[in-house]
């Protein structure tokens, strides 16, 4: 919620600090989530991030919110371990173990989880650039102008993989939308 | 129409020009906005967020930066450290005085805002909840392990907090609302309920005596009319702009005719316009105003009509040379 971002901003005092950790923490390690497919990982990545900013807290000058700053910071950091490999190889195994895991659950809580897990399958099988471009889009709420710039792109590129991207999510996930569209009463309200 | 210019649409990316292309295509067909609302759904629907244990994550990092700053091991005591050990001093303190509070309250508390402003708290479980002027939540002291349960008479703001082992339920005197961890606004007026989604996905069902019925879902943006009388529950994706003024001073106008826009802000910043050519209903306006002056405001419309308005004595003159509001 961006209206109560204003209190958060003071980092570099504990009560700041702790604050921003924990009105940020699950949003980022979701978000890094996306990238590595591990829920160990993400939250290390998110901790290490902490961790060095609180080291840094007097001496760093943060341009902008916050809250993009982490943003940013956990995506770049989370390219860095796709980069280097080090979840690929584990990427395999470790989807047969969640695949296990999954039978476990409870009939109720396993619904929702075929939803999120179609829906973060279906994203991570949209090509490696579009994908980042949607996750900039969606997670981090940059608009086109901002993720042109960051990536070295062209606007009309971004604006071509985002239309994409929806339109590729769309057939993916055609059976999961209800079809509450056929029952829509529409009332203008006055 | 492609999806190209939907999207940017959904995002907020589009241009002037663009965005009255798309309005324009909406106001078409009730299939075009229903092509809309399924993106706008699907967009919705790619919301990712998992719990995490942001507790234990904390105690780890405290840890962590502790080990760090004191390595002799804890004959230095650093600011977590201290802090800790102050919080549990006068925890110990606190649950002793809400024990004896809630012996006389029931376990319940009760927020009623007073007549003239808004009031806000927040809840055991972190969800934050504004409520409006007049208007009351009720709400246990600490939450059960199966659902958060409370109740709300009138209207307020609700940015509740991601539990997907708890459902949120604000119930009303003839409906409910229920979430995971969203935010939403909620207004009861006379045999009506008024839901607006601002991020998440929200269900809204009516309750007939104590026997619920099927749930019809929200996502951002979209607005929830249910009717007590007759239980159905309507879809609309035309908000009022002032729906979020008393909340964060936001006011949202899309292609809203200017007459209308004046006489949103006639009504929130208590002043009077007045103006004398037909033509100003041709004005449109799109544009979102977050906590700005009036003058601020006014000299965007302005800018935007190549209009003036001016004030002359206790009004606003709105006054145009040509008689008519320039192309944007």
């Amino acid at each position: 919620m961006e209206s109560h971002q204003k209190q958060i901003e003071n980092i570099n005092t504990t009560e700041g600090f702790e604050r921003a950790f924990r009105e940020y923490y699950a949003a980022l390690c979701s978000y890094v989530y996306g990238f590595l497919k591990e829920n160990e990982a993400a939250e290390e990545v998110v901790q290490d991030l902490f961790f060095k900013l609180w080291q840094k807290r007097n001496s760093i000058e943060i341009q902008g919110s916050v809250k993009s700053y982490l943003y940013r910071a956990v995506r770049n950091e989370s390219l860095n371990v796709i980069k280097h490999i080090k979840i690929r190889e584990n990427y395999k195994e470790h989807n047969e173990r969640e695949r296990n895991a999954q039978e476990e659950l409870t009939s109720n809580e396993l619904e929702s989880n075929e939803t999120m897990d179609r829906v973060t399958g279906a994203i991570s099988r949209m090509p490696e650039q579009r994908q980042l471009i949607f996750r900039m889009s969606r997670f981090e709420s940059l608009k086109y102008r901002e993720i042109a710039d960051e990536l070295n792109l062209s606007i009309k590129t971004v604006e071509n993989q985002m239309g994409k991207a929806l339109a590729f999510l769309r057939k993916e996930l055609t059976d999961i939308i209800p079809t509450l569209l056929i029952l829509i009463q529409i009332l203008t309200l006055q | 129409m492609n999806d190209e210019l939907l999207v940017k649409y959904l995002t907020d990316n589009c241009t002037e020009a663009e965005l009255q292309e798309v309005e324009l295509w909406l106001d078409g067909s009730v299939e075009h906005q229903n092509r809309l609302d399924e993106l706008r759904k699907l967009w919705g629907y790619t919301e990712v967020e998992q719990n995490y244990d942001v507790d234990l994550a904390w105690q780890n990092l405290s840890q962590r930066i502790k080990e760090v700053e004191s390595p002799s091991g804890g004959i230095v005591r650093n600011l977590f450290a201290k802090r800790t050990s102050y919080i549990a001093a006068a925890a110990a303190v606190l649950i002793a005085a809400i024990f004896i509070t809630n012996k006389l309250t029931n376990d319940t508390k009760t927020l009623q805002a007073k007549s003239n402003a808004p009031s806000e708290t927040i809840l055991s479980d972190g969800s934050k909840i504004a409520v409006n002027a007049g208007s009351s939540i009720t709400y246990p002291r600490s939450f059960g392990s199966d659902q958060r349960l409370v109740e709300l008479v009138g209207e307020a703001f609700f940015d509740v907090e991601r539990d997907t082992e708890r459902p949120f339920i604000v119930r009303t005197k003839k409906g409910e609302v229920e979430v995971f961890g969203t935010s939403f606004k909620l207004e009861e007026k006379g045999d009506s309920l008024l839901l607006l989604v601002t991020e998440g996905i929200v269900a809204l069902r009516p309750i007939y005596d104590t026997v619920t019925t099927k749930d019809q879902m929200f996502t951002a943006g979209q607005q929830g009319f249910l009717d007590y009388r007759s239980g159905k529950i309507y879809r609309s994706i035309e908000t009022s702009a002032d729906a979020l003024f008393w909340y964060n001073q936001s006011l949202v106008f899309e292609s809203t005719p200017l007459p209308e826009v004046l006489r949103v802000l006639e009504k929130n910043y208590n002043v009077r316009f007045q103006f004398e050519f037909a033509e100003i209903k041709e004005c449109l306006l799109t544009t979102k105003f977050e906590s700005e002056r009036l003058e601020d405001i006014i000299a965007v419309i302005e800018t935007t009509f190549g209009i003036s308005i001016q004030l002359e004595k206790n009004q606003y003159q709105v006054i145009s040379d040509e008689k008519q509001c320039a192309d944007s």
